[in-house]
């Protein structure tokens, strides 16, 4: 198994995974309108790339948390949003989940395979009537004996289409009365019967989308993750590290995108000089670069309050919806200066246009955010 | 990754220290400095002093409290706190931009013994740098130093002098002596209001920071003995342009604090003040701009902790200052006028604290580098060009 010494190994590794497996593919996974994930993963797997996080306890070397996100800042940079989006779903959202409030006994199995690339999770909250209003979910469960019984159909989920298992988030069913249902977060295998997938094709990071429908599938009442009634609660406690893992990714693929820009407004000649001469780009390029550097510094000042265990909640939600933005922009402006190639399928800056416009919406939309902030200031 | 850097707990003390301060002495005057156009800076700097609330950066030598830059940033954000754009922007004047002219200078010199009184709060110092067809272009600048043996003899016209009615010293950047290339052609002289053949001219009325005493100062073939060059002979536009770098950190603390006020404030007025049968707090056009506000302020004082950091640790920050700067001050007068918004009406008055904030902030974007020049140092730091 691969270990690393140091982070710079870690990050070197991380690179030439970029450099030499996605690069060459990525074009082709990405006409194809699907990636194959299961392959993916176990070359990240064999290359040591997923378990140096784990605990030791479950197979991996227990590094920090710092180690993943350098990685996906590399994954970022690569350009491939639909790779960083799935890796950032599994490794940075949903195993963290499952390592607090998975019993020992369950998820012992899933992470030790995890670390070698031989598992992929997601998490499944969003449904066709509930996105942002998670309260308005209609997936129920009910008690079936030792275990439950769950019902329903979750949309959007990341890594759907090749999870291994899933989170799946479910209303009691024989809870009503109350404005907030009581909820559970269930940790379901994928080879349950009863549960069918179906992937969804989408205007950015394509072919890790799907849908799932639950039809009675059974899941034993061990996999209620931090016990029955959790749910919600388990959804807030993690919002602020899902969130800055967001605005990590944000940040890293628009420092890409003003490197890009840079490269061609130096390289592209028009009226017989450089585009990188006008003035107005060139202050564009700027304002941007000044509101990357800030955004960069507040997700700095985040993980290490992640590491000291402190409450970043308000700079969380602030974090991630600079990103967001930002992401709109910077995409945004280097689709304005690569001009009508960059209109073409294919360019760098169409799919940076298409992937980036997520990040406003996942992980809570730019919208949820800024109630966010707002209900921590007085409102 | 290096943790971004934090102020300490001594520092954080050392802050309680400043507001006391300024909301003792100085919150209670703000009405009356607008109304005769003059802040008391000598009376207050010498109380600041002692209180032990000047000359942090400086060393022991020069009358200083040997400790760093990190605690200017602190007073600077509680300056910006203060609803009175001329009181920080006076103090930083002298404090910020001078003083540290000042201390390059050898021991026993004129320019160390000023400092010594000027961390006493016994002299004001003020600078006079930009110039009729002079402001961000300071290659146009045409006050000129010439040899006059056994000294120099200075002549022209700065603009906008801040202070510059009650100012003991000015530090005034000019080309000369000599016919150097720029930018090696410029020296920085240090004149006291007094000596023959410095004018006044009238009192300017501007726009914002209407405590602050802005004039013309003419300067008519004033004699400058040597021992009032500031740095070497040729040297003075590059020593100006480093001491611009750490000044503009200070400035962009002091706006960002000044934003956070004018947030919390709206957001305060905002849920007292009831529309439509519910506080506008609740109307969700307006939290959602003030959220957006409350972010970027998060953002703006995050950026100015990593310059500061990076300039304690010795590493090169023009870009990060040039960023800095530009997010705080562009921040700043867009937190004005949100504000105005919120307050309404109220805020249109004369004499409302957020309408002479509205006007105080606007001079952040153009003073030490306008926000044009801070998108043209930074895209050409980074290769844009």
């Amino acid at each position: 198994m691969t270990s690393f010494n140091s982070l710079a190994a870690f990050e070197n590794a991380w690179r030439a995974f970029t450099e030499d497996f996605l690069a060459p593919r990525q074009d082709a996974w990405e006409s194809s309108g699907r990636y194959p994930l299961e392959d993916i993963y176990r070359e990240m797997g064999g290359q040591g790339l997923l378990r140096a996080t784990l605990p030791v306890a479950h197979g991996g070397d227990g590094r920090p948390a710092a180690w993943d996100f350098r990685g996906l800042e590399i994954l970022a940079s690569s350009g491939c949003g639909a790779i960083g989006m799935s890796v950032a779903t599994h490794q940075q959202i949903t195993v963290p989940l499952m390592l607090r409030f998975g019993r020992a006994a369950v998820i012992g199995g899933w992470m030790r395979s995890a670390g070698e690339g031989g598992a992929i999770f997601g998490l499944a909250l969003s449904e066709a009537q509930a996105g942002s209003d998670l309260a308005a979910m209609q997936t129920a469960y009910r008690r079936d004996g030792d275990g439950f019984l769950i019902d329903g159909a979750k949309r959007y989920v990341t890594n759907g289409g090749s999870a291994h298992a899933l989170c799946v988030l479910a209303r009691d069913a024989g809870h009503t009365g109350s404005a907030v249902p009581r909820a559970t977060l269930f940790l379901v295998p994928m080879d349950s019967p009863g549960l069918t997938r179906t992937p969804l094709a989408t205007m950015g990071n394509r072919g890790i989308t799907a849908e799932v429908a639950l039809e009675g599938v059974r899941v034993p009442a061990s996999h209620a993750l931090g016990g029955e009634g959790q749910g919600y609660f388990i959804q807030l406690s993690q919002f602020p590290r899902e969130r800055l893992v967001i605005s990590v990714r944000a940040a890293a693929i628009s420092r890409r995108q003003l490197r890009l820009a840079l490269d061609h407004c130096r390289s592209r000649t028009a009226f017989g000089t450089p585009l990188a001469s006008n003035q107005a780009l060139r202050f564009r390029y700027a304002a941007l670069s000044a509101e990357l550097g800030s955004l960069e510094c507040l997700n700095r000042r985040c993980e290490g309050m992640l590491l000291d265990q402190a409450n970043f909640t308000e700079l969380a939600a602030a974090a991630k919806w600079r990103g967001g933005r930002l992401v709109r922009e910077t995409s945004d402006f280097l689709l304005q200066v690569s001009g009508g190639r960059g209109y073409l399928e294919g360019h760098d800056a169409d799919r940076a246009y298409r992937d980036g416009r997520a990040i406003s919406i996942a992980g809570g939309t730019d919208e949820m955010m800024l109630e966010m902030i707002a209900r921590m200031n007085g409102t | 990754m290096t943790p971004l850097f934090a102020f300490d707990a001594v520092q954080e003390a050392f802050r309680a220290e400043c507001r006391r301060f300024l909301q003792a002495r100085a919150l209670p005057h703000i009405e009356g400095w607008e109304r005769e156009g003059r802040i008391p800076f000598r009376e207050l700097l010498k109380e600041m002093a002692a209180e032990g609330l000047l000359g942090m950066r400086f060393s022991g030598a020069c009358g200083g409290q040997g400790k760093d830059i990190a605690w200017h940033a602190v007073l600077a954000e509680e300056l910006g706190r203060i609803p009175c754009g001329g009181l920080g922007m006076g103090i930083t004047i002298h404090h910020d931009m001078v003083a540290p002219l000042l201390e390059s200078c050898g021991p026993g010199s004129v320019g160390r013994q000023a400092l010594a009184r000027a961390l006493r709060g016994e002299c004001l110092l003020a600078h006079a740098v930009s110039e009729a067809g002079a402001g961000s272009d300071l290659g146009a600048i045409r006050t000129r130093l010439d040899a006059s043996a056994p000294g120099f003899r200075l002549t022209g016209r700065k603009a906008f002098v801040s202070m510059g009615v009650q100012a003991d010293w000015y530090c005034v950047l000019a080309q000369g002596p000599g016919a150097g290339r720029f930018p090696l052609n410029m020296t920085l002289a240090l004149v006291p209001r007094g000596a023959p053949g410095v004018r006044l001219h009238p009192r300017l009325a501007t726009l914002g920071h209407r405590s602050m005493d802005v004039c013309d100062v003419e300067f008519e073939g004033v004699e400058i003995p040597e021992g009032h060059i500031l740095g070497a002979q040729g040297m003075g536009y590059l020593v100006q342009a480093k001491q611009f770098i750490e000044e503009r950190i200070i400035s962009a603390f002091r706006s960002t604090a000044t934003a956070f006020y004018l947030c919390e404030a709206s957001w305060a007025h905002a849920s007292r003040r009831t529309a439509f049968g519910k506080p506008l707090a609740e109307h969700q056009a307006l939290y959602f701009r003030l959220a957006e506000l409350r972010a970027r302020c998060l953002l703006s004082r995050e950026a100015n902790l990593d310059a500061l950091g990076a300039l304690l640790a010795g590493v090169n920050v023009e870009t990060r200052s040039a960023a800095c700067k530009y997010l705080s001050c562009k921040l700043v007068r867009e937190a004005a006028d949100e504000a105005v918004q919120i307050f309404a009406a109220a805020a249109y008055v004369e004499g409302h604290e957020i309408e002479r904030l509205y006007r105080d902030v606007r001079l952040l974007s153009l003073s030490t580098g306008s926000e044009e020049i801070m998108l043209h140092t930074l895209s050409a730091l980074e290769g844009m060009a």
